[in-house]
């Protein structure tokens, strides 16, 4: 299994991939570590993403309510 | 069942911010954006006696903003495929050798990424990739829908949801990596 496959083939989790394809990118990136490198920095970006959701403030989404109840009125 | 005006608030503050994101997917302005999710908004008030409780209320939200801003996206001629383009290359394929890493991913320091930064990276530039990719990104990993979810709620086949997924966090680790790297 070549590198490009992995970085082609990792894709939300491992568990979505056929047994076969999974044990072969497991066993690819035991002893790659540039692959190894990829896949936990693919990880740390969907960790990443997790952590960049926003909020409105309590003040904000009260507001917001209050408009929507007008606007419906 | 009747919302409250407390059970709304948890959900605008929780979810506005991804509803404008999302519907700025689909639409030509950060304007109509708001507006699509406002109408949202409304829709689920007055429609809270149809949630039937067969998916999660964040899918039946995230449902009805799809449905509201795709006909709307529509009306301005806008149309996003959610196809995969098999000639989309790599976002690393300049880096690859016959195969294998040529110039392989640069190790973030201290194998963790400086997270204030990186969270700063991938808020900018999660809106600048192509839209499907944006979309799913935005769903999965940001809103914390799964597969099936989001799915159901593009209308796309669980292979291409996987595919716009890896894309875009491809991309995105990418950018960091480049970012991280200056």
């Amino acid at each position: 299994m070549s590198c490009r496959r992995v970085a082609d083939d990792y894709p939300e989790s491992l568990e979505a991939l056929p047994l076969w394809r999974r044990l072969n990118v497991r066993f690819h990136a035991a002893y790659c570590p540039a692959c190894k490198a990829f896949i936990r920095q693919i990880d740390e970006t969907a960790k990443v993403l997790g952590e960049s959701k926003e909020e409105l403030s309590d003040e904000e989404s009260h507001a917001m309510v209050a408009r929507l109840r007008k606007r419906q009125s | 069942m009747t919302i409250s005006d407390d059970e709304l608030a948890t959900l605008v503050k929780e979810h506005h911010v991804a509803l404008v994101r999302l519907a700025r997917t689909f639409v030509q302005s950060q304007a109509i954006a708001e507006e699509v999710a406002q109408e949202t908004w409304v829709a689920v008030i007055d429609g809270a006696d149809g949630f039937e409780g067969r998916s999660s209320m964040k899918t039946w939200l995230f449902r009805i903003l799809v449905n509201r801003a795709r006909t709307r996206g529509k009306k301005e001629g806008r149309e996003i495929a959610f196809d995969i383009t098999e000639d989309e290359t790599h976002p690393d394929e300049e880096r690859f050798t016959l195969g294998f890493w040529t110039a392989p991913p640069k190790t973030w320091v201290d194998e963790a990424i400086d997270a204030k930064r990186a969270v700063a990276i991938v808020r900018r530039e999660v809106d600048g990739l192509p839209e499907a990719q944006r979309a799913v990104v935005l769903m999965r990993d940001v809103e914390g829908l799964d597969a099936k979810e989001v799915c159901n709620v593009l209308g796309i086949e669980e292979t291409h949801q996987r595919v716009l997924l890896h894309r875009g966090r491809a991309r995105l680790r990418s950018l960091i990596e480049k970012e991280l790297g200056k």
